[in-house]
């Protein structure tokens, strides 16, 4: 019953303090046009988020810390949550999905800030984004144990790493390639926010976690369509550069 | 740590308290739990405090 209860009053809480917080800044800032959006995360959600991080970026500036010890500490994230998606512990799973991708974009950030958008950076960081989204699935195989939904997470993963691929062949190919429903920061949403409002879910009503299975299912799908766009449109691209 | 007064101290209270909810919902640890929501709760309200008094104002 307290469980319960707590469950309920967090999901209310979490809900409305972020919704006052995105009504407020959008009331003083009318202007996101700078912030790329997509069909999932629009560019004013976005704009909001990024705000939200400009304390920690300029303190984390000010302090010395360098974008390749966030990457690592995102990966230590990870694996942290890997652990307590293994051990059902799906509400802290989610949360530090949301965290590790907040470190990743905020490894970014800094890296801008300070000169050291390097190269070689960009490289260790896209290679630690791999290892730690596999972590985090690995730990959720290990959470659905057997099953449909073991092969679904298994799915995902492959969306996900298919996603990053193809990015990164057609940019080894001169295309420049960011389109597609589900790229990296609507992955950590929608896994970090179902696996935490399934976790309420089963605290308040019970059940084996079917919000968070619908969420696993819903990126393996739209994983592997985005996977899909990518490929369609590279080879269009690249079809029409051909002919050019 | 000038830096995170006000929005700051907010974002931080809040990860916090999400985490302090996690513990918890998902443990019997309910006193460190419950210390984490103090503590998360305590840094959303410095920052809303602080903002209200104009430093490190931007909502």
């Amino acid at each position: 019953m307290f469980r319960s209860l707590f469950a309920l009053l967090n999901l209310g809480l979490i809900l409305g303090t972020a919704f006052i917080g995105m009504r407020l800044y959008w009331r003083n800032h009318p202007d996101w046009s700078t912030v790329k959006g997509s069909r999932l995360l629009s560019a004013r959600v976005r704009a909001w988020y990024f705000s939200n991080l400009d304390p920690f970026e300029r303190w984390l500036v000010h302090a010395g810390v360098r974008p390749i010890a966030l990457t690592y500490a995102q990966v230590a994230g990870s694996v942290a949550c890997a652990l307590t998606y293994a051990r059902g512990l799906v509400f802290t799973a989610g949360f530090l999905v949301l965290f590790t991708g907040t470190l990743d974009i905020l490894d970014g950030k800094v890296a801008r800030q300070i000169n050291g958008d390097s190269p070689r950076g960009a490289f260790l960081d896209s290679v630690m984004d791999r290892y730690a989204e596999f972590v985090g699935y690995v730990g959720l195989m290990v959470f659905f144990g057997a099953g449909w939904r073991v092969w679904m997470v298994l799915i995902a993963l492959l969306g996900g790493m298919m996603v990053s691929y193809t990015r990164a062949r057609a940019e080894g190919l001169g295309v420049r390639c960011e389109i597609g429903w589900l790229q990296r920061p609507e992955r950590f949403v929608l896994l970090g926010f179902g696996s935490i409002f399934s976790s309420i879910e089963v605290h308040a009503i019970g059940g084996d976690h079917p919000l968070l299975t619908a969420t696993v299912t819903l990126l393996a799908v739209l994983g592997n369509v985005t996977a899909v766009q990518r490929m369609v449109y590279v080879s269009r691209t690249l079809g029409g550069a051909t002919h050019a | 740590m000038h830096e995170l007064r006000g929005k700051g101290w907010r974002v931080l209270g809040y990860f916090v308290w999400m985490l302090g909810a996690g513990v918890v919902l998902d443990s019997t640890a309910l006193r460190t739990g419950g210390a984490l929501l103090l503590v998360g709760a305590v840094l959303f309200a410095a920052g809303v405090w602080q903002s209200a008094l104009g430093d490190g104002g931007t909502p």
